[in-house]
């Protein structure tokens, strides 16, 4: 059947191509017929080929480019801008982030109307002057920028008004959602969207790239939470004192992720153009200060550590330490003999100068180069500080002593953090970094009887000391107030001081260090005109773990709150065992 | 012969005209993917907009403005927050160590440190006496 009916349609095909070639060749060429027919199918497919890719172009590309809408081809992408992955924080908050922007411009020789083009412009973008947008327009020009950056609602309005020769330039802006919140640390791009500072900058190329689908977000150690409380409370404190600036970080002893990083006075990387010089510095990474009394701290642990001293050593400090010439006194004179736990809680000079001059030289070198104080941090930032310091060859017995109380030896406050963290953990030394998850590698740099002991010691300092006024109910800070003069032109300035407290908490099952600093800090009424870091930085700190308990998941020990004072108790009292 | 040569220039010519409404078909489906990556990448520029208003909106500073204007709640207070009893209190007058591991409370006994002061005569003091 099916044979039959293609025969029949062989048949057809035949007879019509014959009717043809019949009437137009002879019968002697009939010989000659199939190549003919292969000829003329040949030409016969090649046309119906054509008038296939005619249709499809005239009819079929018109269809679909009325699906597209009339003004698709107004938009135009940028090619300059890459993209950029998110920066995240610990909790997936975003930190930092590309947003599509759209731009107007437009194409002069294609505007048919220009007075009537710059009046309803004008109309949309009444910031605009319709004179300029007139001359624009008539220019000779085949591009001139309308507004860039628009918002969604002012993209529509153009939109709408379906004029042709205006164009749209979409293209990737960075946005920072919480503004000047992470200025320091996150950074900022340029226009071109290449990291300049900070976080940006250091993992630029890590963050760049092709697609949103390769756009893995970055996430940091940072806490938004964290770092709100902080901010907010050191903003109280600078305003309480009439301070310049301060600055906070916390960081976790266990790990060395920084959950927070505060730098004030910050700024809004949106708009550089206002930020001042002193905003744009990352005091804590970049800056090099004398830390002070927090010094103390360092110098007892490699004391106890070398078993130089131990707790219950005694040293007369009823008069003044002389030394090649100066004089070392202390700023809180109790006189009398103090034990070593009374050293470091009423942070007598004299005291830890002699402790140091104990310990001498090599140890006390050997032991700031361990807890990292001799060489610049291995923080995710390009804005690092080298430590300021005497070489060895140079390190004479006054440099001993100055720099066992802080002075004559320059570190980043991170610095202190980073040490800190190795004093209170049971000795181990991390790096402090931004990136939470990072495989954690430490040092073990002091015994864990040390880290116990000057655990006890750190508490002693905010029970029965200088940082009376950190104390808060149920968790159990311990700590050290420092407060430095600082360093003008080469000159101390006796009345310009950076006041600060380097504090751990729980100190019985240390989690967390935290730095307060406030910079330039003016003693008020309720301070009695003191500004020293227990009046300054103490409190604030008090304001902040209150605040951060709740969010950082620490459980106020209110039931054994006798048992942990009572395991953290070190018996002190010189002057009675003596007299 | 002749039908043979007949036959395949009519199956030429159906594959030539399928495989013409096959790019045509690919073509339609190609220009699809396209509209949907425009399309897509349009959602995630409007997804990624949203993110950035939530993160804005959830600054602390305004969180706490709002929660002071609005809800009047007061500070988390650390009597508040209470790690449950577990009897060890009682145990007190006896315990010298306390430690966490893992989070968990261990209560050790020590020997009583005694305070015995060492006095240490440290041989820089009262040395080059200036007065």
């Amino acid at each position: 059947m099916l044979k039959s009916r293609g025969g029949n349609l062989v048949a057809l095909i035949k007879g019509f191509f014959d009717e043809i070639i019949f009437n137009i060749i002879s019968r002697d060429q009939k010989v000659a017929m199939p190549r003919v027919y292969v000829v003329l199918v040949f030409f016969l497919l090649c046309y119906v080929v054509i008038s296939l890719r005619l249709f499809n172009v005239t009819v079929m590309d018109k269809l679909f480019e009325s699906t597209e809408g009339q003004h698709g081809n107004q938009y135009h992408r940028a090619s300059n801008v890459a993209k950029r992955s998110d920066i995240i924080d610990r909790n997936g908050e975003l930190l930092a982030i590309n947003l599509v922007t759209t731009s107007i411009y437009a194409n002069p020789k294609f505007i048919t109307d220009p007075v009537n083009t710059a009046k309803k412009l004008q109309q949309i973008f009444p910031s605009l002057n319709r004179k300029d947008i007139l001359n624009k327009l008539k220019s000779d020009k085949s591009f001139v920028w309308i507004k860039r950056n628009v918002i969604p609602k002012e993209e529509q309005r153009v939109y709408d008004l379906g004029i042709p020769g205006l164009y749209f330039e979409t293209s990737e802006k960075r946005a920072y959602p919480h503004s000047s919140l992470f200025s320091h640390v996150v950074g900022y791009v340029g226009l071109d969207g290449q990291g300049l500072s900070g976080i940006e900058r250091y993992f630029d190329q890590d963050l760049r790239s092709k697609s949103s689908e390769d756009a893995i977000p970055l996430q940091l150690s940072l806490d938004v939470k964290a770092q709100g409380i902080i901010k907010n409370e050191l903003e109280k404190a600078i305003k309480e004192f009439s301070a310049v600036g301060g600055i906070g970080i916390l960081q976790d002893v266990n790990n060395g992720e920084i959950l927070a990083m505060v730098n004030l006075p910050d700024y809004d990387p949106h708009n550089l153009n206002k930020a001042s010089e002193d905003a744009l510095f990352n005091k804590i990474t970049l800056g090099n200060y004398e830390a002070g009394s927090t010094f103390k701290i360092f110098t007892m642990a490699a004391a106890l550590d070398t078993k130089t001293i131990r707790l219950n050593d005694v040293y007369d400090v009823d008069t003044p330490l002389y030394l090649s010439g100066y004089q070392i006194k202390d700023l809180h004179a109790k006189g009398g003999w103090l034990s070593v736990p009374q050293i470091l809680m009423y942070s007598s000079n004299v005291g830890i100068s002699q402790i140091a001059l104990e310990l001498g030289k090599e140890k006390q070198f050997s032991y700031l180069k361990a807890l990292g104080f001799l060489s610049p941090l291995s923080i995710e930032l390009h804005e690092k500080s080298t430590p300021s310091y005497n070489s060895f060859a140079k390190w004479d017995d006054l440099t001993v002593v100055t720099s066992s109380y802080g002075y004559g030896i320059s570190v980043s406050p991170l610095h202190i953090v980073k040490g800190m963290g190795a004093v209170v953990n049971g000795g181990k030394l991390y790096s402090p970094t931004l990136i939470k998850g990072r495989h954690a590698e430490y040092k073990q740099v002091l015994k864990k009887s040390t880290s116990k002991d000057m655990r006890k010691l750190l508490r002693m300092v905010v029970r029965f000391g200088t940082g009376r006024k950190s104390e808060v109910e149920g968790v159990f800070i311990g700590g050290k107030t420092s407060s430095v003069h600082k360093v003008i032109d080469g000159k101390y300035q006796q009345k310009l001081k950076i006041s600060s407290f380097v504090s751990v908490f729980p100190v019985h099952d240390p989690k967390y260090v935290m730095l307060i600093a406030i910079d330039e800090p003016h003693g008020n009424k309720d301070s009695f005109g003191f500004a020293t870091g227990g009046w300054v930085a103490a409190p604030a700190t008090a304001r902040i773990v209150e605040k951060l308990t709740p969010v950082l998941g620490i459980v106020p020990e209110n039931n054994q709150k006798e048992v942990i004072e009572k395991s953290l108790f070190v018996e002190y009292n010189s002057k009675s065992e003596l007299s | 012969m002749r039908s043979t040569i007949t036959i395949l220039i009519i199956i030429l010519s159906l594959n030539l005209f399928g495989l013409v409404r096959t790019k045509l078909y690919v073509q339609n489906l190609d220009y699809d993917i396209k509209k949907m990556e425009v399309k897509k990448e349009q959602l995630h520029g409007e997804v990624q907009v949203l993110r950035a208003e939530w993160s804005y909106l959830n600054r602390i500073d305004r969180l706490e403005s709002l929660s002071s204007q609005y809800l009047g709640l007061k500070k988390i207070s650390m009597q508040q927050i209470k790690r449950p009893s577990s009897g060890e209190g009682n145990k007190m007058a006896k315990i010298q160590s306390v430690s966490y591991d893992n989070g968990s409370l261990q209560i050790k006994k020590e020997n009583d440190w005694r305070y015995k002061p060492r006095i240490v005569i440290s041989k820089y003091m009262n040395k080059n006496v200036k007065k």
